[in-house]
């Protein structure tokens, strides 16, 4: 029962950083397999307080080996730097298993959020707004 | 409570009807004791008396706590009453040797009544003459954290009562533990932060500086930073970045991009070449690590820079005379995204009297609208003669209606009047 190393959330420690706010983001994150992809969809809203969630969820699809794992984030309203690690994260280790990846479904704050980090091209792979 | 109970050698007595209220009368003794007087002790002494108390109430002769280094390889002794020797001398007990060892790896109450190698780890308790141990795990959100271990140089039972009070003492150290390294945690982000984030950085004559960092008040110290240092050959380096994370971990991690950024702006005057290096760099020592960072050369003469951007926000320009305008500087990903991609230096005049805002999220972000959206309510308020002046504006603009809840870094630098720098060479 010895707790793993440092890693990812060592790094995010356990706070919200929420704009005016002192609610804790809801984040639900739905993991479904078909027969050539696995589908990531996270709804409501990504921070450092539940970033974690996402990049598990999308650690386990990828762990499933299907050939491509789709990330779904049409649902989200809000998404900081740690989502956008926890979604780039989930491209090298796509990378790494030889596992196609892509994130559909950006649009408003989030789409802003990743065309401003220079990610967007990265992660649209291909058919969405560059 | 229930938990599992196990002895590495030798017998454990059983809990018995009577000793029960005996147990029941330490417990009531032992609560008055944490509530009233202890609370009011600092968490070093705090964990201290509560080692002494844990003598007097079960009649041993020691009472230490291990804690679990960072790799969860080896137990430390942090604090002890009667053994402070382990303290001192820093006794390691690896993970899995010895009672300590063994309650960490099985996260249960264990005892030993026979003493040697076998089942003590720990030099200082084989010399000690102690007689027979129990020890319990320190469990935090599920996970073991520590071991709190006693010892007695007489030969004596463990019973249940005894094993379970014990552990009782164990979770309040497990809190006091959990509160002392939250406090050393933002004490070392703090002093971190305020060393690498000077005041008043360098002073370059013909550019006024000026900087701002404000921890935010949810987050604390974050991995925001600014930098600016002069290269031998005059050139100017300006640094923005942000590393995602928060508090201790993030402030270190900051630390040491910083300093590798100025080692190889010190090998390459283009922007691009700098960031590709230092990516590849957190590739291989930091891989967790994802930074956004923007890095400006300025040249000798102030009149032109050089701006690679892997992912940060745009700076804001003024000019005297003319709107503000956003710098378009187009991203590149951020340094860490483990993404192979070419980086791009692109180059910008700097009239005289203009200024450059660089800056992080934390100014910019709100929940609801669009980080684009920030910007440009930022750029349309931003004024001032000076660097100062930007600054305030900047700060002010933002920060005058709502709190600062994500850590904030702000670098100001504004090219002075021509005749104002230029002195006659001697």
């Amino acid at each position: 029962m010895i707790s793993p190393g440092a890693g990812w959330t060592d790094l995010d420690g356990s706070k919200s950083w929420l704009a005016g706010g002192s609610d804790v983001a809801e984040l639900s994150v739905s993991i479904t397999p078909r027969t050539d992809a696995v589908i990531v969809a996270a709804v409501g809203d990504v921070d450092i307080s539940n970033s974690a969630e996402l990049a598990e969820a999308i650690a386990s699809a990828v762990g499933e080996d299907k050939g491509a794992v789709v990330v779904d984030v049409a649902d989200v309203g809000y998404f900081d730097t740690s989502g956008i690690r926890a979604l780039v994260h989930g491209r090298r280790l796509a990378d790494s298993h030889g596992v196609s990846y892509r994130v559909i479904g950006a649009s408003g704050v989030v789409l802003d959020a990743l065309r401003l980090t220079g990610v967007w091209p990265q992660l649209a792979g291909g058919g969405e707004p560059a | 409570m229930s938990r599992r109970r196990h002895t590495v050698a030798g017998s454990a007595a059983a809990g018995s009807a009577e000793n029960a209220t005996a147990a029941a009368d330490k417990l009531a003794r032992f609560q008055a004791v944490t509530d009233a007087a202890l609370s009011r002790l600092g968490v070093e002494d705090l964990l201290t008396e509560l080692l002494n108390r844990t003598c007097e109430l079960l009649s041993v002769d020691t009472a230490t706590v291990f804690l679990l280094n960072t790799t969860d390889t080896e137990l430390i002794a942090a604090a002890s009453s009667g053994a402070e020797d382990e303290v001192r001398l820093g006794v390691r007990i690896p993970v899995g040797s010895g009672l300590a060892g063994r309650v960490a790896v099985t996260g249960t109450p264990l005892t030993v009544d026979h003493i040697d190698p076998s089942t003590v780890a720990s030099p200082v308790v084989l010399e000690s003459g102690i007689a027979t141990m129990a020890g319990v795990p320190l469990i935090r959100s599920g996970s073991v954290v520590g071991v709190l271990q006693i010892g007695s140089r007489s030969s004596r039972t463990f019973t249940d009562d005894d094993v379970e009070l014990l552990q009782l003492v164990a979770d309040r150290a497990s809190s006091v533990v959990r509160d002392r390294s939250a406090a050393l945690d933002r004490a070392a982000a703090l002093a971190l932060q305020r060393s690498l984030l000077p005041d008043h950085p360098e002073h370059v004559p013909g550019l006024d500086v000026a900087v701002r960092y404000a921890p935010g008040t949810e987050a604390g110290v974050g991995g925001d930073w600014y930098d600016l240092f002069v290269m031998p050959t005059g050139h100017i380096g300006i640094t923005i970045g942000d590393v995602a994370g928060s508090g201790l971990r993030a402030a270190v991690v900051m630390g040491r991009i910083r300093s590798a950024l100025r080692a190889y702006a010190l090998e390459t005057l283009d922007p691009a070449d700098v960031l590709t290096r230092l990516d590849l760099k957190i590739r291989r020592f930091e891989p967790e690590a994802m930074a956004t960072v923007l890095y400006a050369v300025i040249d000798p003469d102030h009149a032109c820079m050089q701006i690679s951007n892997a992912g940060h926000l745009p700076p804001i320009v003024t000019e005297p005379g003319r709107p503000n305008r956003i710098l378009e500087v187009p991203p590149d990903v951020p340094v860490g995204a483990f993404i192979d991609d070419v980086r791009r230096s692109s180059r910008h005049g700097l009239a005289e009297g203009a200024g450059i805002l660089f800056y992080t999220d934390g100014l910019v972000e709100t929940r609801t609208e669009p980080v684009t959206r920030g910007i440009e309510i930022l750029a349309d308020a931003l004024s001032g003669d000076t660097a100062e002046a930007m600054c305030f504006s900047a700060m002010t603009t933002v920060f005058g209606q709502r709190p600062v809840i994500d850590d904030v870094a702000l670098l100001a630098v504004r090219r002075a009047p021509d005749h104002i720098h230029r002195r006659p060479v001697r």
